[in-house]
């Protein structure tokens, strides 16, 4: 009975991570959706809303605090999402955006550059230098977004309750560390978890709303 | 027979977490000893090679080296403690010491802030105040010691495989998830993974034997072989030579030495 949260660095396995600990421990794995979710419910474009929580914060957003509201609205879907249990989220900045609700185990999954390098070459069929490239400018997009909504480093250990690099550990051995945690007394969805959640849930939604 | 190095910020409660998981697992826990046999294995007071490996560098020290040889008697000390495996070492700087050996578990134990300044003052007493510049101040050391010794950021998490806050996770929970990842099969050592060790702490032997004569030398071994390369004027090229051959002979185990010559260039 656990929530848990996979932050990933692009290129780094962390969906396979997600996915395969979803499927181990029967519980829902969750990405896009809320985003689509958040759309339905407050009637934005879905594309709007990636803009938001994906890219780097342009001159006017820092102005209008446009994103902050396209983030209250992913924000008040996702707790809407997570709030009873048993789920893997392995979206956009669920660390962050459930960064006050209590027991959520927060997971980074990370791979060593080369690694990351090798994966986009494989997967997009580029060259060395253009995957390395496409890496560090995804890394530079999401630090920014970060600082500038959070002021905060994704890369920062300290957000997370663990961080699993891949390699030395498998996919495997990433899966069954984080099942293991999941099972620890600090992040069970116990009754009084789940009622703090629903208010969490219910300020989120009124705020998006106002 | 696994390899785990444990990394952490003092005040972290690092060390409990080193310590249970050795007594949990049965293994061997080692800090400080390292230096103390590092100490009588190349006859250097053990003061220095702590203030060498902790302390972060003055100007002095930057322009000379002498750390770098502290440095490569700690590293020749540590590999020959950890290479019969089942050990779990909390010292200083292990993920760098032994980050070309395979199948070790670089672990890095976080603590929240406030927790750190609580225990400092559990142990030290003083003001919350004061605390924290302590704090803050062996935090900038060790991040200055790191940088320019061993050139990493001991922050850094893509120096280990597993980085665990002890927020919501206790110390006990914590020894439960390292001594779960360390049963895995990437960790366990196998012939190969032996062979390499063995090699690394050859090779780490040889250069603690020649760094105080060559402060720039360069050593691998593979097998018993020992490849050593050194700096120096051409016209000395025979006798530097020899004499490096001579110091690395006497090391155990290196059967066979050759010594690579790179001539420095000199204005005439």
């Amino acid at each position: 009975m656990s929530i848990i949260t996979v932050s990933r660095g692009s290129y780094s396995r962390g969906k396979d991570v997600a996915e395969q600990l979803a499927r181990e421990l029967g519980y829902d794995c969750v990405s896009r959706e809320v985003l689509l979710e958040a759309s339905e419910q407050y009637d934005i474009p879905e594309i709007q809303l990636v803009h938001a929580i994906e890219d780097a914060p342009s001159i006017l957003d820092r102005l209008t605090h446009g994103k902050e509201r396209y983030l209250g609205f992913v924000r008040a879907a996702l707790l809407r999402r997570v709030k009873s249990g048993d789920v893997v989220y392995h979206g956009f900045a669920g660390h962050l955006l459930l960064r006050d609700a209590p027991s959520v185990l927060k997971v980074r999954v990370i791979a060593p550059m080369e690694d990351r390098v090798q994966e986009v070459v494989r997967r997009d069929g580029v060259a060395e230098e253009e995957a390395r490239e496409r890496v560090a400018r995804a890394d530079q997009e999401r630090r920014k977004w970060s600082h500038h909504l959070y002021g905060v480093d994704p890369s920062e250990a300290d957000l997370y309750d663990i961080v699993v690099q891949l390699p030395p550990m498998t996919v495997d051995d990433a899966v069954g560390t984080i099942k293991f945690a999941a099972q620890l007394p600090a992040f069970q969805t116990t009754p009084e978890v789940k009622k703090n959640l629903e208010a969490l849930a219910a300020k989120a939604e009124a705020d998006a709303k106002s | 027979m696994p390899i785990i190095t444990i990394s952490r910020g003092s005040y972290s409660h690092g060390k409990d977490v080193a310590e249970k998981l050795a007594q949990q697992l049965g293994y061997e826990c080692i800090s400080r000893e390292v230096l103390l046999e590092a100490s009588e294995q190349f006859n250097i007071p053990q003061l220095q090679l702590l203030r060498a490996v902790r302390d972060a560098p003055s100007i002095l020290d930057r322009y000379r080296f002498g750390k770098e040889r502290y440095v490569a008697y700690v590293r020749a000390a540590l590999l020959r403690h950890v290479r019969r495996g089942n050990v779990v070492y909390h010292g200083f700087a292990g993920q760098f010491f032994l980050q070309q050996v395979p199948s070790v578990l670089n672990v890095r134990i976080l603590a929240d802030p406030e927790d750190r300044i609580q225990e400092l003052i559990r142990r030290e007493g003083g003001s919350a105040k004061e605390a924290r510049r302590t704090l803050e101040r062996i935090d900038e050391e060790r991040s200055g010691w790191s940088q320019h010794l061993y050139g990493i950021d001991t922050r850094d998490p893509s120096l280990y495989g597993l980085v665990l806050h002890l927020r919501a996770l206790s110390v006990d929970d914590a020894v439960k998830l390292i001594a779960h990842n360390v049963a895995q099969p990437a960790f366990q050592a196998t012939l190969e993974t032996e062979k390499i060790l063995d090699n690394h702490v050859l090779a780490a032997q040889v250069e603690a034997a020649l760094i105080a004569e060559f402060p720039q030398t360069r050593v691998s071994a593979r097998d018993g072989s020992v490849f050593v390369a050194i700096y120096g004027s051409m016209s000395q090229q025979q006798a530097l030579s020899d004499k490096a051959r001579d110091l690395a002979s006497f090391v155990e185990g290196a059967d066979q030495v050759t010594v690579h010559f790179v001539p420095l260039m000199t204005a005439d």
